[in-house]
């Protein structure tokens, strides 16, 4: 599953960035990087972006990026 | 300590703090990317520095590279780091943290925004902290000053210390040289280039380092069960903000609503100071010393009043950016705009710059170092002096008021109408250019993209207040000195001649010969100017500028200008009140002034309307150029951007006033 499949509320671990190398890097020093838990936020289709909430931070992510971001749902269970 | 230097993630508080330490007033605001230049204050002898935030060591924008070199020279000296750590977003910043402690620097740790990690019901066992990272810790709420004493106390006794390092099993090789550490090497390295084996290493460390944190904050961060997600506030304000119609609406809402504020809220203090430099003209008159009482009442006052009269407005509409900037709803016009300003090779990072520019292009044009994509920065840069600056304004007031005589009723008229067009071919006028210098650019483009959304927090009102304030006063002061220096210089001009008095009193009778249909409306005063030194000096200049509608007059005026907008305004007050003997207002004579060839009004409506579309496309700023010069390293871009400017004012005023 990737991270733009996510539903609104969903928390999920990151697994893999299946993006090119300057994409990589810029989701890196983001934070957005493997093993991290997330949250999807509300995000509007109009806009493209993907938003999530990351170590208690908001950001915004390219759906075209989110799409190639595979993620495993977590639940607390 | 001789010197400590602020570090920490963007929005981190770390601007805030600087002014706590230093008494000074450097700009706050709710986004990412505030600061962008190096400053420095002082605090019981040790000197201070603010610094940008930085996201991480691997930069990859303008404003935190000038973090990372700074920090690169203070590992070299071993000087010690304040690092100023988001409370709330505490494993976010401790992944930076972890990263800078690798460089084994002497720090102290800030822990910021005491009063948020309270009320998410978060308690941060600091005895554990300290132990975890190795330096001191000093949990604080930099907005109101809490904890400042025991920082204060903390860097009096200098107790900086060098925290255990993280990981740097990544960056450490063996090879036939021996042991190795290429951490600082790589980070100096990756500006230039970076390789694919790199890229996954970074990878590998970024992950361990994650876990590293998370196992720390999970030790010292104790949840209440009753923890508050303090986030949820912001998570619900954004699916009304960010809703495609609610959020859609609400955006106009408060556009029209800055923008209502600036013209009507101003409108009576803007009154009062037209009085009191009516007055202050009237008393002048007064004066024993004939040439002295007409220096002042005809020149210096009138040229200083027509801008001063601008001060409301411009206040008004800085406090209300500032406000704008200090909510967090700056980065939602971010959000929403990112798609439909990609089809201009723009994005969502160029609304705050595009934005500023209403105020004023020049800290508009800094602003552009926090854009990563060095294409759209260059764009924004070239472009962002076609939105409507603060300066444009009262040239746009004046020439309006001018062009639509009656007063009309009502919430929103035809001056209030003409105003917002030209607002709004401004924004035009800044994307089409942005379009076309992307088009042609050869910049390679950066693809990644992402956007951080602060929470929505109460602005800081002291620091919204003062911003306002000094940049208020900056525009006095800088406008206030060059429009006292060009009024009394045209009024030396404009008040003397190389003619004698007898030549006037004779062109005065033979223009009331041949002009007989429109002679009543000319006065002798206004025949002596056309042939004093202003006059000759203006008549030089006048066919470049015919074409146009504008006689000689505004062509000094326009000249003036190119110094800064504004003074426009000041020249025309002067140049019109020379000779004039009623204490109308500079609007009046304005209408009032005569063709003297036609002997019919001079500011028609295709005069006016061509003035208008000069000013909205000229480059008239000295200080944006030069500005631009330092942003992209060379004068080459300042000089294509003054001739295309140029270009296009002079194209449409030429066909306004041709076609009109
Ligand atoms: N509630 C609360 N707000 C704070 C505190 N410290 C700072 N702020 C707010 O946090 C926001 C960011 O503050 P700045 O001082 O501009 O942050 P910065 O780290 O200099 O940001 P950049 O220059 O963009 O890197 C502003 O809205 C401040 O008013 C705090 O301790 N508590
Ligand atoms: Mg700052």
């Amino acid at each position: 599953m990737n991270l733009k499949e996510l539903k609104e509320g969903d928390s999920a671990i990151l697994a893999s960035l299946n993006v090119s190398d300057d994409i990589k890097k810029t989701l890196l020093i983001n934070g957005v990087c493997l093993g991290s838990l997330i949250e999807k936020n509300y995000s509007p289709r109009f806009a493209k972006l993907c938003n999530i909430s990351i170590r208690g931070k908001m950001i915004s992510i390219r759906n075209r990026d989110a799409e190639c971001i595979e993620v495993v749902k977590y639940s607390e269970k | 300590m001789k010197q400590l230097a602020l570090i920490g993630k963007p929005n981190s508080g770390k601007s805030s703090l600087f002014n706590k330490l230093t008494g000074l007033n450097q700009k706050i605001g709710n986004y990412s990317g505030v600061t962008v230049e190096k400053k420095s204050g002082d605090f019981n002898g040790t000197k201070i520095i603010d610094l940008p935030g930085l996201k991480s060591l691997w930069v990859d924008s303008l404003d935190e590279k000038i973090s990372l070199q700074e920090i690169l020279k203070y590992a070299e000296e071993g000087s010690p780091l304040l690092f100023v750590a988001n409370g709330l977003q505490l494993a976010d910043s401790l992944l930076l943290f972890s990263e800078i402690a690798d460089l084994q620097l002497p720090i102290i740790l800030v822990i910021n925004f005491k009063d948020e990690l309270k009320k998410s019901q978060l308690v941060l066992d600091e005895e554990k902290i300290k132990n975890h990272l190795g330096c001191e810790v000093v949990l604080m709420n930099s907005k109101t000053g809490e904890g400042l004493d025991e920082l204060e106390k903390l860097i009096r006794e200098n107790k900086a210390k060098v925290p255990h390092t993280f990981r740097r099993s990544q960056f450490e090789k063996i090879d036939e040289n021996g042991f190795q550490n290429i951490y600082l090497k790589s980070i100096i390295d990756h500006q230039n280039e970076f390789t694919n084996e790199q890229y996954n290493l970074l990878e590998t460390d970024f992950s361990q380092r994650q876990v590293l944190v998370s196992k720390i904050t999970n030790d010292v961060l104790k949840e209440d069960p009753t923890k508050v997600d303090i986030l949820v506030g912001s998570k619900r304000a954004d699916k009304i903000l960010l809703h495609p119609i609610w959020g859609m609406l609400i955006f106009i809402a408060v556009m029209l609503v800055v923008f209502q504020s600036v013209f009507t809220l101003s409108g009576i203090p803007m009154d009062w100071i037209d009085q009191f430099f009516a007055w202050a003209s009237e008393q002048s008159a007064k004066i024993s010393i004939p040439w002295l009482s007409s220096l002042m009442s005809e020149g210096i006052i009138p040229g200083l009043g027509g801008v001063l009269i601008f001060i409301p407005q411009i206040a008004i509409l800085f406090l209300l950016l500032g406000i704008l900037e200090n909510s967090g709803y700056l980065s939602r016009i971010s959000y929403i705009a990112d798609n439909f300003l990609q089809k201009f090779g723009l994005s969502g990072k160029s609304v705050v710059p595009l934005m500023s520019s209403w105020a004023c292009s020049i800290p508009a044009i800094m602003s552009t170092r926090m854009i990563e994509d060095s294409r759209e920065r260059m764009a924004v840069i070239m472009a962002s002096p076609l939105m409507t600056c603060s300066a444009r304004l009262p040239v746009y007031t004046i020439l309006i008021a001018v062009m639509y005589p009656k007063e009309n009723a009502g919430w929103i008229d035809a001056k209030g109408i003409t105003l917002f067009a030209l607002y709004l071919l401004g924004v035009i006028a800044t994307l089409v250019v942005a379009y076309i210098i992307n088009k042609r650019s050869n910049i390679t483009s950066q693809s990644a993209w992402t956007l951080e959304l602060p929470m929505y927090r109460m602005p800081n009102w002291k620091n919204v207040f003062y911003n306002a304030y000094s940049k208020t006063k900056s525009f006095v002061v800088s406008a206030g000195k060059i429009i006292f220096l060009i009024s009394i210089v045209l009024w030396l001009l404009a008040s003397f001649s190389p003619k004698t008095e007898s030549f006037i009193d004779q062109k005065y009778a033979e223009y009331q010969a041949t002009h007989q249909d429109h002679a009543s409306e000319v006065n002798r005063e206004s025949i002596a100017l056309e042939y004093s030194y202003a006059g000759y000096l203006g008549k030089v200049i006048e066919p470049v500028i015919k074409p146009l509608g504008y006689d000689w007059k505004i062509g000094i005026a326009l000249i003036t200008s190119f110094a800064a907008r504004e003074v426009f305004v000041g020249t025309l007050s002067t140049i019109y009140s020379i000779g004039s003997e009623d204490e109308s207002s500079i609007v009046e004579r304005l209408r009032n002034e005569t063709n003297l060839d036609t002997g019919e009004k001079r500011y028609n409506m295709a005069t006016s309307i061509s003035l208008l579309l000069f000013y909205v496309f000229a480059m008239q700023c000295m200080s944006t150029l030069a500005i631009v010069r330092k942003e992209t390293g060379k004068w080459k871009y300042a000089a294509y951007q003054f001739a295309f400017m140029f270009v296009l004012a002079y194209g449409f005023a030429f066909l306004a006033y041709q076609l009109l």
